[in-house]
């Protein structure tokens, strides 16, 4: 099993949302309390999305087709309409469910086979739940592992973050636990920062699901940028990218121009024409490879189908 | 008439049922033939041939002075593309002759030596020679194999959540469902008393609350489907509700009302509603269809309200089997055209 981001904070309200990961149909929706939960997205009574129906005011989600409930933690059915109150309902009536986290505004929920123990959530750096947040996604064309070699090798052109540009060498990548980190300094070219400073890159990858933050630091230490950014396999050919923008970050004219490029609809950030098949490998790509093929990570792994 | 079990208590284990066993149970995967199928009303039959589809088979009609004829081809093609006819017209590119009743125009979709007039299913709420109202009757398409909608049909439970604004939600004071079949057709029985009415129709009817008999009657072959719902107060709902198996992502519901009693603003109203209620149900059964007609065997679970759809379930592979092994005929109990009007709680019309 491993962690996958697949939601902001702010995109799971009073509806249940529905997210795929692979070969997984997931439905997430907030209980009674408020905590997520996440299910299998499929009614174990006639197979329809139960995020095509709603959430009871007992918090339990409702079938929209003939209104059997489940419940988030367990998966139990627990109501069926037009039965009378002391009419049983099998224990065996339930749907799968999955372990769900609510971290600093981001949702992560555990997906793979259930035979392996969990590796434990990434921990991203201040993902504060920000109001003002720039969130967007685009779906691509392009297998998820051909996806993360992108933006581990040129994270700045895979994302398409042309106001950028590398300042000499990138530093050497480091593996760190089950991540990939690339350090480098990068200058700003974007018109109107008259400073042109010169800012610090971190860039993480983690190396199962491939989530990524990216952060760029000034010479006072300042963030001037935060990106979160989670891809999601969808079909073998296809992978959805997602990111979020963080608002904590310092002002700036940099930092403003740098926003309004990320958040530009509708597809902020011009991936599609960026992604390019990797050859010969780079160095980090080649140290994200070698954690992958890690046996204690490949038994995570997830399926994908050819075509969804 | 065989009887299945009744009232079943509480939810049925789908592992101990094998007749609602997922795994042998893959709608839109076998064509049953040797039977009449309302392809298409007759109102829109022409001169000018119109294309229709049963299992992928096409159909083409067109009348022919008094008579409305049915070939494989364009009747100009006949001729020349007779090489490429199917043993469905005996390789001749015509099909047995249709049949006008009810409204419709009847195919027999089969073997053509086997077809016989007298497998024609009784309607007793519609007249022999058609010709009602125009907004009586019409067309709604599902992105769906017939099995579904048939299934959909027989477990009315889901109108008190996608159709609740229309026929009422889903509290009540008691609740219960009978099922009786045969091995042609399936009669599914639900008996609701004290239901709410929708707000919309208070005014009309002048009540909160209405009892419910409603009774479906299903046609496994050909996926003709007889409704009648009897509210109290109110209407007795007559819809003729014929599932066409155009292909398995595809039926089309060829309906036609005949309401009788109640107020009669509501009763013309009602088929009015029914592009409202056939997206309401599409948008429910073009999800499920590919999960049923690609996904791994996985059993489904069932409550008491199920018990005509698995009923349904378990009737249709038994013919499944049955043809599969060449044996296209009726049972002795299989009568299509035997006399419903007691079964469906009516007084015969025609």
């Amino acid at each position: 099993m491993s962690w996958w981001c697949v939601a902001w904070s702010e995109e799971l309200k009073g509806k249940p949302l529905a997210v795929r990961v692979g070969n997984e149909e997931i439905v997430l929706f907030r209980n009674a309390t408020g905590a997520v939960c996440a299910c299998e997205d499929r009614c174990a009574h006639r197979r329809v999305p139960l995020s095509m129906g709603w959430v009871t005011p007992k918090g339990s989600i409702q079938c929209g087709y003939h209104g059997w409930c489940y419940d988030g933690q367990s998966g139990q059915c627990v109501e069926i309409p037009n039965f009378r109150p002391d009419e049983p309902i099998s224990p065996r009536v339930k749907v799968r469910v999955f372990s769900a986290s609510e971290i600093n505004g981001a949702i992560f929920v555990d997906v793979g086979s259930e035979a392996e123990a969990s590796l434990s959530a990434p921990s991203i750096t201040k993902l504060d739940s920000a109001a003002g947040a720039v969130v967007g996604q685009v779906e691509i064309p392009v297998p998820h592992s051909v996806w993360i070699e992108n933006l581990i090798a040129d994270p700045i052109a895979a994302l398409g973050l042309n106001l950028l540009k590398a300042e000499g060498a990138a530093g050497q990548p480091k593996a760190e636990k089950s991540s990939v980190v690339v350090e480098q300094k990068v200058r700003s070219t974007a018109a109107g920062d008259a400073s042109k400073q010169v800012l610090q890159l971190r860039f993480e990858v983690w190396a199962l699901t491939g989530l990524a933050q990216l952060i760029l630091r000034d010479s006072n230490d300042a963030v001037q940028l935060n990106l979160v950014i989670s891809s999601l396999p969808l079909a073998a050919e296809r992978t959805v990218v997602r990111w979020r923008l963080l608002d904590e970050v310092a002002s700036g004219v940099f930092t403003a121009v740098l926003r309004k490029l990320v958040g530009r609809a509708p597809e902020p950030i011009k991936i599609r024409n960026n992604v390019v098949r990797i050859s010969p490998p780079h160095s980090a790509v080649l140290l994200w490879r070698d954690l992958l093929a890690d046996e204690q990570l490949t038994a995570h792994r997830i399926h994908v189908s050819e075509e969804h | 008439m065989a009887t299945a079990p009744l009232h079943v208590p509480g939810s049925i284990d789908s592992a101990a049922n094998p007749a609602n066993d997922a795994r042998q149970w893959r709608p839109g995967s076998f064509a049953l033939r040797n039977a009449w199928f309302p392809i298409a009303h007759t109102p829109q039959v022409s001169a000018k041939p119109i294309r229709r589809e049963i299992h992928g088979q096409p159909f083409f009609l067109w009348r022919d002075g008094a008579r409305i004829r049915a070939a494989e081809f364009l009747p100009y093609e006949i001729a020349t593309r007779r090489r490429e006819a199917t043993e469905l017209t005996g390789g001749t590119g015509e099909y047995p002759p249709v049949i006008e009743r009810y409204g419709y125009a009847w195919v027999w979709y089969g073997n053509p030596q086997d077809t016989d007039v007298a497998l024609m299913p009784d309607v007793p709420y519609l007249p022999l020679e058609g010709k009602l109202p125009r907004h009586q009757w019409g067309t709604v398409t599902f992105d769906c194999t017939y099995e579904l909608t048939c299934e959909n049909l027989l477990d009315l439970t889901h109108a008190d959540f996608l159709h609740a604004k229309i026929v009422g939600g889903s509290l009540s004071e008691d609740d219960t469902v009978t099922v009786e079949s045969t091995s042609e057709t399936v009669t599914m029985i639900r008996e609701t008393k004290g239901r709410l009415v929708p707000p919309i129709m208070r005014a009309m009817i002048g009540a909160k609350t209405q009892d419910l008999r409603a009774v479906t009657h299903i046609h496994l072959r050909s996926g003709v489907t007889i409704l009648h719902g009897q509210w109290s107060p109110g209407l007795s709902v007559r819809l003729f509700h014929p599932d066409l198996p155009v292909n398995s992502s595809c039926t089309k519901n060829n309906f036609t009302f005949n309401n009788k009693l109640g107020n009669a603003v509501v009763r013309n109203f009602f088929p009015l509603m029914a592009n409202v209620i056939g997206k309401q149900d599409n948008r429910m059964l073009k999800v499920q269809n590919p999960r049923y007609l690609e996904e791994e065997d996985r059993p489904d679970f069932s409550s008491r309200f199920d018990t005509g759809g698995l009923t349904y379930r378990r009737r249709f592979k038994a013919l499944v089997e049955r043809q599969k092994r060449g044996d296209f005929s009726y049972l002795a109990d299989g009568d299509p055209s035997v006399d419903i009007t007691k079964l469906m709680g009516l007084e015969r019309d025609n």
